[in-house]
């Protein structure tokens, strides 16, 4: 084999590689909690050894960080739940995930999944609290972008060191751990940073729009719960 | 491609990396190295500490000469210390496995948290280790290193993962009689232990009336590691397997296995028959090993002895960036092999701790020497004693367990610490003990005490 052809077999060769890599990331972007660990923990050895090939056809790191934050959805503060599920689901075509109302942080929320991916988190306040102001102040829109990282902590330290300005850590849910980086540190807008469990992320079965609206859920822990009925407790 | 003149046929693992030039390969270390140091100075704890210790700052340097010169060393007291200190995460969500260090330096065992990566990448050495020494995917290979929370065990078992050979565990027996019929029964190609316990299946093969070089002809290697070996010892020991002895040499700082000796073995034999010592090739694309003078920690001269000091290029989990070891090694001049490939070279078999050196009589003794020159014969073990006579005068005592029975005591005595002077430089007094005396050694081996302390200072010996 000349040099000419031992460079272009180099290149399909690594080409491959990449692609490999590319199909990881989308599989990973797909897979989600109630698709059980099993299948996220055959992803992560895969994309580990497709890691460890490259190394070894001398093409180096490849440029993926296995421990770079993942887009998980964006926050959508709105003042009329039932209105903008209406629009959301009815119109562009979502399923519903989960919903509930958290008593204790005041909202109601519904998540919401696209079938070819993405998904949002439509808030609306249900007492006075930090997404009441906001739409009070500014109207409805996106009030927080969240991104799943692997190590909350190792997470907060880099963005501190890089002196953005990290608020509002709080690691008391078994859960779903969470910090938030302050919006003139990220360009006016609020990024959710969150850790989450195994546990986390079961799709609400059963919930529907109709039931959260008429709060027979709650959300605890970040995961839909129905409400005890009056008597029945 | 061809091998030397003389040597057997070039085996190659990964004709990617092995085909490389010695620029290319240099080019690739450097890129690799910088990126590597820039990664741990901004994202790994231990680093940010010791960099900040130093105030020192790494992200930004430009080349290996100015790594090498702004980096500072780090050793084991340093990890320690920081450890001590609570500077690792044991619920690190990344972390897959902890190995930690056989503790055998005495001043505590290192703590080596291990990622996904990590476990994907802790065969790939080993696995080059195996490939040289002739050994092929569905290959069946006897493992004798403790499986325990050291890397020892996960290493062997993952480098015969990523090289398809089939391992055969010894470690669900203690004895080595019953770990010699799995050799036989299972048909073994390789047996992967260290030269103290080749040296002791040795004993009891020969003991039991084996003769492995006619009647276990499916051996081919010998894979050793973990202490240092004499040339006759393993002339002797390949001729009575029937196996060529081949040598790899890493550790829990390095993620296993990051120099091996190639097809030419760990003691190749010249054109006139006249065994030499062997070269073992570093892995530089996954470890970049310096030599340096213990003292100055400048680097060494090729042919010159000195302190290995490793950066890993494969680790995610506590990367070792320009750590130092505690062995020390002779750095050969690149090529020294002829085997072609581009790796640094090293002489095999003499790889010992630089801390086991003993200062008899004001010479540098090293176990190792003594070693070479006492497994040349009929022997099965020994033990030595450094202390102080009744005179005050510094004595060294060796208890001898001949492996055969001895006609002339005397005789044998006189010629093993003539042999010993001559070598070694120092007078010794020798006692035979019988076969079995001393406890049998199935890892690494400390056969040495030194005892002086006790009567200078009324203290336990420092030395172990």
């Amino acid at each position: 084999m000349n040099r000419q052809e031992f460079k272009a077999r180099r290149e399909r060769i690594e080409a491959h590689v990449q692609a490999l890599r590319r199909h990881l990331v989308e599989l990973t972007n797909l897979l989600h909690e109630e698709d059980g660990p099993l299948l996220a923990r055959l992803a992560e050895r895969v994309d580990s050894l497709v890691d460890e090939t490259a190394w070894e056809l001398g093409m180096g790191e490849l440029e993926w960080d296995h421990d770079a934050p993942k887009f998980d959805h964006a926050g959508l503060a709105v003042a009329d739940l039932e209105k903008a599920a209406d629009f959301f689901i009815g119109l562009l075509g979502g399923t519903l995930h989960s919903g509930g109302t958290n008593d204790s942080a005041g909202l109601r929320s519904l998540i919401i999944k696209y079938p070819a991916g993405g998904k949002i988190e439509l808030l609306q306040a249900v007492a006075d609290n930090p997404v009441a102001r906001f739409v009070a102040k500014r109207g409805e829109g996106v009030h927080h972008l969240t991104f799943f990282v692997k190590d909350l902590r190792a997470s907060i330290e880099k963005f501190e060191r890089a002196g953005c300005k990290v608020v509002g850590a709080d690691f008391s849910s078994p859960n779903w751990w969470e910090a938030y980086i302050s919006p003139p540190s990220a360009h006016g807008c609020l990024v959710q940073i969150v850790q989450v469990s195994q546990a986390y992320g079961k799709s609400g079965e059963g919930v529907t729009v109709e039931d959260v609206l008429a709060d027979r859920w709650e959300w605890i822990d970040q995961n839909p719960r129905p409400r005890s009925l009056p008597g029945k407790s | 491609m061809p091998n030397n003149s003389t040597g057997p046929a070039r085996r190659t693992g990964n004709a990617w990396i092995e085909r490389l030039s010695r620029r290319e390969l240099d080019r690739f270390v450097e890129r690799a190295v910088l990126r590597k140091v820039a990664d741990a100075g901004r994202n790994a704890p231990l680093y940010r500490w010791y960099y900040a210790k130093h105030g020192i700052r790494v992200e930004n340097l430009k080349t290996l000469a100015e790594f090498r010169e702004v980096v500072p060393p780090i050793a084991k007291p340093d990890i320690l210390a920081f450890q001590n200190e609570g500077g690792v995460r044991i619920d690190d969500p990344r972390n897959r496995q902890f190995h930690l260090t056989s503790g055998t330096s005495g001043v505590g065992h290192e703590l080596h948290p291990r990622t996904q990566s990590d476990i994907a990448a802790l065969g790939t050495g080993g696995a080059y280790e195996f490939y040289w020494a002739g050994l092929v995917q569905g290959d069946r290979v006897l493992l004798t290193m403790p499986y325990s929370q050291t890397m020892a065990g996960p290493h062997f078992h993952m480098a015969c993962e990523a090289s398809g050979l089939v391992p055969i565990n010894a470690f669900f027996t203690a004895r080595t009689e019953e770990r010699i019929q799995q050799l036989y029964r299972f048909e073994c190609n390789g047996l992967i232990a260290t030269p103290s316990y080749v040296h002791r299946m040795t004993l009891v093969a020969r003991a039991a009336g084996r003769n492995p070089a006619a009647d276990l002809p499916s051996l081919r290697a010998i894979v050793v590691s973990g202490e240092s070996y004499g040339m006759e010892w393993a002339t002797e020991t390949a001729a009575f397997w029937g196996a060529t002895l081949y040598e790899g040499w890493g550790a829990t700082q390095t993620l296993g296995v990051v120099m091996a000796t190639c097809e030419a073995g760990g003691v190749p034999v010249n054109a006139s028959g006249t065994p030499r010592r062997g070269v073992m090739h570093g892995f530089d694309h996954r470890c970049f090993i310096e030599v340096l003078e213990p003292g100055t920690l400048r680097p060494v001269a090729p042919g010159e002895v000195g302190e290995i000091v490793v950066t890993t290029l494969r680790t995610k989990g506590l990367p070792s960036i320009r750590f130092r070891m505690g062995d020390r090694v002779r750095l050969l001049p690149h090529g020294t092999c002829g085997c072609g490939r581009p790796f640094s070279s090293y002489e095999a078999g003499t790889i010992s701790r630089l801390d086991d050196m003993i200062k008899i009589r004001g010479m540098n003794v090293w176990p190792s020497a003594i070693d070479a020159v006492v497994f040349a014969g009929p022997v099965a073990d020994y033990s030595g004693r450094i202390y102080t006579d009744d005179r005050g005068r510094e004595s060294v005592e060796l208890l001898v367990e001949p492996s055969v029975a001895i006609a002339d005591a005397g005789s044998f005595v006189a010629d093993l610490a003539e042999r010993i002077k001559r070598h070694v430089g120092v007078n010794v007094d020798i006692s035979l003990i019988a076969l079995g005396s001393l406890s049998e050694v199935q890892f690494k081996a400390r056969r040495w005490r030194d005892e002086r302390a006790v009567l200078a200072g009324g203290r336990g010996s420092p030395a172990q």
